[in-house]
């Protein structure tokens, strides 16, 4: 073997000027492909670990109220988070994901920008390098300090101590403004992340007007980001909710009243013979109010009209809520309803419980004992009403326009994923991975071409060299190990010289910064290129180049092993 | 010490004469009259001419065409000038609101507070007035609503302090100048929820139309970001009623062809 290596190593020096330019060729095709690998893959890093991660997450869970898609409110944040922890696996974090779309007023000029709340950790830090100022105690003596990036500092005019004013809406729509002291200005990462300033998140909760047993939305980031699908689907069915319900207690009465809501937009005549209405009432969906039993009424002395009031134990409250709604109907309830169960309009039910969630859940088959195949049931509204999980961005914003459109106070839950909220970003990574491939299956078609007509040439040139060889005694088989051994020696040096190559060019490419603003600055880090080469991928692109360049040179060497000695001597070129 | 007690006393009735005067009004019937005066109660058709002045993007000159109905709470707004926002139109219909972008000829669903064409105007300020149902009055210490008869300019006015009933409303705090002798707002003042001031809203012209006031030139003024304001006129005013079919995403789109 030690004879065939160094017979294949002479004829490689002997023919350098023809081995030089196709080991060029073949090390070109693997400066591309290593290259392109690790570009492509930078992006996949840029956006699946950073970008992704920092806007919507793997995973996304947020809770919709009144069609307000812009001010997401999770109202139990305990009872969600309980459930993602007991329900999904492989969570690298889990982030409590706040901000605010507003106009930040500077000196003398003003634009609008993304407020985030944040938890400085060291990845932050890491990510967003402070260029002027120093995360060091910033949060200390400011009311409200900023971290904003150069660019956006730049355009308000700002600088370290500045005050910038802003105006944002807060979780319940109303307009909110707080002054801002700029603490940190941050290197500009993007156009993207150019857009958005940040601000410690227990400012921002304060200011957007959430208590703190709520949040906005979750965001869950996985250990692997591919399972996401998967796993909000097994979030989906855990987050199944109940029907919603307020069990209070109202003066003069010794029982305890069932409040009910009904699903928005329900007709009475959904419940058959179970209530029947005066044949004066009309109850549409627009209908505001409750719809009492008429024991219930003459126990309470209460009409149309009336406010009946009531009041329960708080979730999340000392002490009782009190609370009530206006009788709106009274109507027979058939013996299968307690006249004690009082059915809410979904408006008027979750204007009350929305805000004061009740801690106490009853049975309400204790108080409704139609069979739960009765149309009763289906006019009862649920805690919250869990939309339906969605595959991509198109059936994710039209979920989103329909909730909009509904506008119902019952909140709506969603669970999403990266591959609905980010999936033109996902797309364009494929795209750009199936180029590459593409690109560099051409440039490795024409180069093996090349090493093909090469090894021809070769096994032409030597055809009297082989046919000596094998008078004094090599065996066929050797013949064909010195034409594969001289290839394999080529590929391997041309592969290293490519890597080493490729590494270099990486290194001079990530020098170059792109200070103009430009689409493709989403894709970079620091407005630089970003690259990563994973062991893997060299090793791929060794196993590639090595499995084109053997199966190309199999055929030529197998010709050269073939020759009888006799007619190889005889062979004139 | 009768001196002193003769300044005390002089003193006493300045500070008293420079305090406004408590009104015996109550909010809440100002509130509905306000409601009343600026529901027509019956169709209206109206050019409106907008002039916005915008620190960043200099002077605006918009025109529309508003169609509304505020007994069913229904109106049609479409753009006539500048002739990149021509044909693009916002409608009402029951609690839905809609924009309808001529170039793509497609409605989008838009909430009651996007901006009507870019300005300070929301598609909310569209409605039917809801004060009272909205607000109530701010009480001072002793649990009285604070109304106070005050001058604005040279006329005789009751200033109103309120506050959101429900948490859902855009601003939370506003003070309203309404004059004295038939309750129509002079001035409006609206605050955020951390109490600043964000806009004046003034009502610098009425006219009378069927018995009913309409504002028909109003300036609003961003106090907020200086320097930005938007003047509304409106002109051409028909209470001659409208067919039901004026309040469809059909008309809109056949008026923007």
């Amino acid at each position: 073997m030690k004879l065939i290596f160094l017979i294949s190593f002479r004829n490689l020096i002997r023919q350098k000027r023809r081995n030089i330019q196709l080991g060029i060729a073949i090390a070109f095709g693997i400066v591309i492909l290593t290259i392109a690998n690790a570009f492509s893959k930078g992006i996949t890093d840029n956006l699946l670990n950073r970008l992704i991660v920092f806007t919507s997450g793997h995973m996304k869970i947020s809770m919709i109220e009144s069609g307000r898609v812009m001010n997401p409110i999770i109202r139990d944040r305990a009872y969600v988070l309980k459930t993602i922890k007991s329900t999904v696996t492989g969570i690298s974090n889990i982030e409590e994901d706040l901000g605010a779309f507003g106009r930040m007023i500077g000196n003398g000029k003003g634009d609008y920008v993304f407020l985030a709340g944040v938890k400085l950790n060291d990845e932050f830090k890491s990510y967003f390098r402070a260029l002027e100022g120093s995360y060091e105690n910033y949060d200390k003596g400011a009311c409200n300090p900023v971290i904003i990036s150069e660019q956006k500092a730049k355009y308000l005019n700002v600088k370290i101590g500045d005050q910038v004013r802003m105006r944002f809406d807060n979780v319940n729509g109303q307009k909110q403004t707080a002054i801002f002291t700029v603490k940190v200005i941050i290197k500009s990462q993007n156009i993207f992340m150019d857009y958005a300033v940040f601000t410690p998140f227990k400012n921002l909760k304060q200011l957007m007007g959430y208590k703190k047993f709520e949040t906005a939305a979750l965001k869950i980031i996985l250990d692997d980001p591919r399972t996401a699908a998967e796993k909000a689907d097994l979030l989906h069915k855990a987050l199944e909710p109940d029907k919603a319900c307020i069990w209070s207690k109202t003066d003069k009465y010794s029982n305890n009243l069932l409040l009910v809501p009904f699903i928005k937009g329900v007709s009475l005549n959904a419940a058959g013979s179970l209530i029947k209405m005066p044949a004066d009432t009309e109850w549409d969906s627009d209908t505001k109010g409750a719809v009492i039993s008429s024991v219930l009424a003459d126990k309470l002395k209460l009409g149309v009209g009336d406010r009946i009031k009531f009041k329960y134990k708080q979730r999340y409250f000392s002490g009782l809520h009190h609370a009530d709604v206006k009788i709106s109907a009274i109507a027979l309830f058939n013996k299968k309803i307690s006249p004690d169960t009082v059915f809410v309009s979904n408006e008027s039910f979750f204007r009350i419980y929305n805000y004061f969630l009740p801690e106490d859940k009853v049975r309400l088959e204790d108080y409704i004992q139609a069979d739960h195949k009765d149309p009763v049931w289906d006019m009862i509204a649920s805690e919250w009403h869990l939309l339906k999980r969605t595959r991509n961005t198109d059936d994710f914003a039209k979920k989103f326009k329909d909730l909009m459109r509904d506008k119902k106070y019952q909140p709506s839950m969603d669970i999403a994923t990266m591959y609905e909220t980010a999936s033109e970003i996902i797309k364009m990574e494929y795209v750009f991975n199936l180029v590459t491939f593409l690109a560099a299956s051409v440039i490795f078609f024409i180069i093996m071409i090349g090493v093909l007509n090469s090894l021809r040439m070769t096994v032409r040139e030597r055809t009297r060299e082989i046919g000596t060889v094998r008078s004094i005694g090599m065996r066929r088989s050797d013949v064909k190990k010195v034409f594969m051994m001289e290839t394999f020696l080529l590929t391997v040096l041309s592969w290293l010289a490519g890597l080493i190559i490729s590494l270099i060019v990486m290194k001079l490419l990530t020098l170059i910064h792109f200070s103009y603003d430009n689409p493709l600055n989403m894709l970079m880090v620091d407005r630089r290129l970003y690259f990563v080469p994973t062991l893997w991928s060299v090793f791929r692109n060794l196993i590639i180049v090595f499995a084109f360049s053997m199966a190309t040179a199999f055929f030529p060497s197998s010709k050269a092993a073939s020759l009888k000695p006799s007619e190889a001597l005889r062979h004139t070129t | 010490m009768k001196k002193n007690s003769c300044f005390v006393f002089v003193v006493l009735i300045l500070v008293k004469l420079a305090v406004p005067l408590q009104a015996n009004v109550k909010v809440i019937d100002v509130l509905k009259r306000l409601d009343k005066l600026q529901n027509l109660g019956e169709d209206i058709t109206a050019r409106v001419d907008i002039v916005q002045r915008d620190v960043d993007q200099g002077t605006k000159v918009m025109e529309c065409i508003y169609y509304g109905r505020d007994i069913s709470d229904l109106f049609l707004i479409v753009m006539t000038k500048p002739e990149s926002e021509k044909g693009n139109g916002y409608l009402k219909s029951g609690n839905n609101f809609w924009m309808y972008r001529r170039n793509t000829r497609t409605f989008q669903h838009i909430s009651r507070d996007e901006s009507i064409a870019g300005t300070d105007a929301n598609a909310g300020d569209f409605e039917k007035s809801k004060y009272a149902e909205y607000y109530e009055s701010v009480k001072d210490d002793s649990g009285r609503e604070i109304v106070i008869e005050t001058m604005l300019g040279k006329i005789p006015v009751y200033r109103i302090e309120i506050l959101a009933k429900i948490p859902d409303i855009d601003y939370p705090r506003k003070i309203i100048w309404v004059r004295k002798d038939n309750h129509l707002p002079l001035k409006e003042q609206s605050f955020s929820l951390s109490g600043t001031l964000m806009y004046s809203h003034y009502f610098l012209k009425y006219s009378k139309v069927n018995n009913k006031y309409i504002s028909i030139k109003q300036l609003v003024i961003d106090e907020f970001e200086k320097g930005n304001k938007t003047l509304w006129e409106i002109k051409d005013i028909s209470v001659a009623e409208l067919s039901n079919n004026k309040f469809t995403k059909a008309y809109l789109e056949n008026l923007s062809k």
